[in-house]
C-alpha cells in the first residue's frame, strides 16, 4: 500500500517543516491579532503545505514557499474575521509578509538563546510568563488569581519580554562572535 | 521620544490592550516606517518563541506517545509542537494503518484549490478602481498607487492633489486634498476626514458614505462632504440623499441643500465656488495635467533622438491615419522605418495627442529590418498589456533567432524575459534571462515602461520596470555572447518562421499596445532608464 516514495516524501516533509516551523509560526503570528487566530491559520497552512508538497520545487527554499502559502492563508482568514477586531489591512499584511520573507531566517539561534535567557530571569518572572503563555490563559483571570491588577500584570510581562529581547540579542551576538569566521 | 510610543503600542497590540485610535496609529506607523516594522517583527518573534517554548514544555509528556507513533522520530526529536502534532498524529496513524494512499488521494487539491488560484483570487479581490490621479500625493509615501489599480477594502490617504475612484457598483468618488477615505465594499465607503464628492448614477443607488457623525445613503445623486474635527458638512448638488444617525430619525435632503451633520439644519446656501471639484472640472484638470506631461515627454523625446547610441527609435507620434509606416526618428533614418501589418492605431499614453499600435488581431505586427553588428543592446518601450493570452507574448523578436539575436517577450505568468542565442543549432544554444513576474491582471490596461539591457562588457542581463531594476543576472561562462545582431524582426509578434525545418509556428501577438519603442547599441545606465520612465510617464 505505502509506496516507498510516499514515505520518503513524508519524511522529507517532516524534516523541512520541522526546521521551518518556528519561523513560520512567528510569521503568521505577526500578521494576525491574536494567538487563537494564528493557531488556526497555522493549522490550515500546515495542511495546505502537506497537500501541495508534491508541487514544491526542491531547488527553492522550503521556508520561502511556506511563507507564500501562509500569506494566502492569512489573507483568506483575514476576510472572515470581524471588522471591529484589530486586524491590519491587506496592504500592511502584504508588506509585513514580504519583508519577513526577505529576512527569512529559521530563528534557530534565537530559539536557543531564549532557553538560556528564560533560565536567567528571576524565578517569579519565569513563572508569570509561563502562566501567561499557557494556552487558554486569560490575563484578567491570571491577574485575579495572583492578586494583581491586569494593568500591573501587563506591565510586568512587558518588562520581562524587554529583558528577554535584550538578553537574546546579546546571546546571539556572542554566539556569532565566538564562531570561527565563515564566509 | 519616537521610540517610546511605538514600543508601547506594540506591547499593547500583543496584550490586546489597544484602543481603536491607538490601533490606527500603530497601523499608520507600520505602514510608513520600515524601521518600525522591523521592531514590530522583533517583538512578535519573541512572542511566538515564548508561546512555542512554554506550550512545548507542557506537551512534553504527550510527545512520548506521538514519537512512538512515528516510524522515524529522529528529525523531530526536539520538537514539541501542537500544530505539527495535530497534523502529524493523523498522518502517523494512517501510515501505521496503511491508509496513507487513501489519505493522500482524498486530500489531493481540487483544481480550484491550487495556490495559483488562491493567488488570483487575491489579485482580483477588490471593490473599486483608482481611475485617475492629478498631482496626487499620498500620506503613506511608500504606498504606490497607480491609475487603474484595483482597490480592496482599506484606506486611501491622500495628502494633496486629486484622485478619482470608481466603485464596481457604479458610484464615482472624487477625493480632494488631504483626506482619508476607507473603501468598505463595492457600494460603501467611509470618509474619516477631508473632502469627498460622490456621483451616484441611478444604477448605483443606495451607495453609502459613512462619516464619523452619521451615514449618508445616496438615492441617485451628486453630493459632497467636508469632514474635519470641527465640522461635518454635506452639500447636495443634485438629487436626494438620506441621513442616518444614531438615535435619530432618518432625514432627507435634496438638490441645493447644504447642512452640518451635527445640527441637521438645512440651508440653501451654495457651497463656496470651487470648494468641491466636479467631474467636469476634473476632466478639464486631467486634460491640462496630461497636456503638461505630454509636453514634457515631447521635449525630452526630441532631444533623445539625437542620442548617438540609438539604433532605432519609434515615437508613434507621426499623425497620418492611413500611413502604414512606423517612422524611425533616430539619425539612422527612414531605412529603419517599420512596416505596420494588421496592427491598429489606437490612443497612446495621451490618447488625444499620440497613438499606439495595438496588436490584437492574431497576425498583426510591425516589421523592421536593422542590419549590422552590435555589442551591448538595450530594448525599451511603453506597453499596455490587456492580458497575457499566449505562452509567449512578443515585445520584439528577431525572425530567425540566429547567433547574436535576441527575443524580448513576456511569458504568460508575467515574467519579462530576454532570450539570447549564443550558439545557433546547438542544444542549449540559447538561454533565457527572466525577471520575476512584473505583470498581473490587476495591471491590465495600464501603461508600463519596460526595459531590458544586455551588457556584453559585463556579460549580464538586467530587466527594468517603470524605471527600476527588477532583476540582474550574470551570464554563465559557456553562454556568453559578444557580437549581437537584430536583422529582420518584429515588434508585437513573431510569425515569420523562415526555416523550413523549424517546427515552431507560434502565435505570439501581444494582446495590448505599444507606444514608443527604442533599441540602443549600448547598455544604458540605471539612471538613464529611470529618466526615460520619468520623462515619458503619462
Amino acid at each position: 500500500m505505502d509506496t516507498p516514495n510516499q514515505n520518503d516524501s513524508y519524511e522529507q516533509f517532516v524534516t523541512f517543516f520541522t526546521r521551518s516551523e518556528p519561523a513560520l509560526r512567528a510569521f503568521i503570528r505577526s500578521l494576525l491579532p491574536s494567538w487563537e487566530d494564528a493557531v488556526e491559520v497555522m493549522q490550515n497552512t500546515s495542511l495546505v503545505l502537506w497537500r501541495k508538497f508534491d508541487t514544491f520545487d526542491q531547488d527553492t527554499e522550503f521556508l520561502k514557499w511556506a511563507f507564500v502559502v501562509a500569506r494566502f492563508e492569512v489573507l483568506k482568514y483575514r476576510r472572515t474575521i470581524a471588522r471591529d477586531r484589530h486586524v491590519f489591512d491587506e496592504d500592511l499584511v502584504n508588506r509585513l509578509a514580504a519583508e519577513s520573507a526577505e529576512e527569512s531566517d529559521p530563528l534557530e539561534a534565537e530559539r536557543r538563546a531564549l532557553q538560556i535567557c528564560l533560565a536567567k530571569l528571576p524565578r517569579n518572572q519565569q513563572d508569570l510568563l509561563k502562566a501567561a503563555y499557557e494556552p487558554g490563559t486569560k490575563i484578567k483571570d491570571l491577574a485575579h488569581r495572583i492578586g494583581k491588577s491586569a494593568t500591573a500584570l501587563y506591565k510586568s510581562l512587558n518588562r520581562s519580554r524587554q529583558m528577554l529581547l535584550n538578553c537574546i540579542e546579546q546571546t546571539v551576538e556572542k554566539e556569532k562572535a565566538s564562531l570561527p569566521h565563515q564566509s | 521620544m519616537k521610540e517610546e510610543p511605538l514600543h508601547s503600542l506594540i506591547e499593547k497590540y500583543i496584550n490586546h490592550q489597544l484602543s481603536d485610535a491607538e490601533f490606527e496609529q500603530l497601523q499608520q506607523i507600520l505602514k510608513t516606517d520600515a524601521e518600525a516594522r522591523k521592531e514590530f517583527r522583533r517583538h512578535l518573534n519573541l512572542d511566538a518563541a515564548l508561546y512555542e517554548q512554554i506550550e512545548g514544555e507542557q506537551l512534553a509528556n504527550d510527545n512520548l506517545f506521538w514519537q512512538a507513533a512515528m516510524q522515524d522520530p529522529a528529525p523531530i526529536k526536539n520538537k514539541r509542537s501542537v500544530f505539527f502534532q495535530n497534523l502529524a498524529l493523523p498522518l502517523a496513524a494512517s501510515l501505521v494503518a496503511g491508509f496513507l494512499v487513501w489519505w493522500v488521494q482524498s486530500s489531493q487539491p481540487s483544481p480550484s484549490d491550487t495556490i495559483t488560484s488562491t493567488k488570483e483570487e487575491t489579485l482580483h479581490q477588490g471593490f473599486a478602481i483608482l481611475t485617475r490621479m492629478i498631482d496626487a500625493e499620498w500620506q503613506d509615501e511608500d504606498q504606490k498607487h497607480r491609475e487603474g489599480q484595483i482597490l480592496p477594502s482599506g484606506h486611501l490617504r491622500l495628502k494633496s492633489g486629486l484622485a478619482q475612484v470608481e466603485f464596481f457598483s457604479g458610484a464615482t468618488v472624487i477625493i480632494q486634498g488631504q483626506s482619508d477615505l476607507e473603501i468598505v465594499s463595492t457600494s460603501e465607503a467611509r470618509c474619516l476626514s477631508g473632502k469627498v464628492r460622490a456621483h451616484v448614477p441611478p444604477a448605483a443607488r443606495g451607495f453609502i458614505l459613512r462619516t464619523p457623525k452619521g451615514d449618508i445613503v445616496d438615492l441617485g445623486t451628486d453630493f459632497a462632504v467636508d469632514i474635519s474635527d470641527e465640522k461635518s458638512q454635506v452639500h447636495v448638488f443634485e438629487g436626494e440623499i438620506e441621513v442616518h444617525q444614531k438615535e435619530q430619525d432618518t432625514q432627507s435632503f435634496t438638490t441645493g441643500q447644504g447642512f452640518e451633520l451635527a445640527s441637521r439644519q438645512a440651508t440653501t446656501s451654495a457651497p463656496e465656488p470651487g470648494a468641491f471639484i466636479s467631474l467636469a472640472d476634473l476632466d478639464d484638470r486631467f486634460t491640462l495635467s496630461g497636456q503638461s506631461h505630454f509636453e514634457r515627454w515631447k521635449k525630452y523625446s526630441l532631444n533623445l533622438r539625437k542620442d548617438p547610441r540609438l539604433i532605432a527609435y519609434y515615437t508613434f507620434d507621426q499623425a497620418s491615419p492611413w500611413n502604414r509606416t512606423l517612422k524611425n526618428v533616430a539619425s539612422s533614418g527612414s531605412e529603419y522605418d517599420g512596416a505596420i501589418v494588421g496592427a491598429r492605431r489606437v490612443g497612446g499614453r495621451w490618447p488625444k495627442r499620440k497613438y499606439a499600435l495595438e496588436f490584437k488581431p492574431t497576425g498583426s505586427r510591425t516589421r523592421v529590418f536593422i542590419p549590422g553588428e552590435f555589442t551591448s543592446l538595450t530594448f525599451t518601450c511603453w506597453a499596455r498589456i490587456d492580458s497575457l493570452d499566449r505562452q509567449y507574448n512578443a515585445l520584439f523578436l528577431s525572425d530567425n533567432f540566429q547567433t547574436g539575436e535576441a527575443h524580448w517577450q513576456i511569458k504568460h505568468d508575467g515574467r519579462l524575459m530576454l532570450s539570447l542565442m549564443h550558439a545557433e543549432g546547438k542544444k542549449g544554444g540559447n538561454h533565457t534571462y527572466f525577471a520575476p513576474p512584473i505583470w498581473d491582471k490587476s495591471m491590465s490596461g495600464q501603461w508600463i515602461h519596460l526595459t531590458s539591457v544586455f551588457d556584453t562588457k559585463e556579460q549580464s542581463v538586467t530587466h527594468y520596470v517603470n524605471g527600476s531594476a527588477v532583476s540582474h543576472e550574470k551570464i554563465a561562462k559557456g553562454k556568453q555572447l559578444h557580437t549581437t545582431r537584430i536583422g529582420a524582426g518584429e515588434i508585437g509578434n513573431w510569425g515569420l518562421p523562415l526555416k523550413a525545418d523549424d517546427p515552431w509556428f507560434a502565435i505570439r501577438n501581444l494582446n495590448g499596445a505599444i507606444d514608443e519603442f527604442a533599441i540602443f547599441s549600448a547598455a544604458l545606465s540605471a539612471e538613464k532608464i529611470a529618466e526615460l520612465y520619468h520623462k515619458g510617464k503619462p
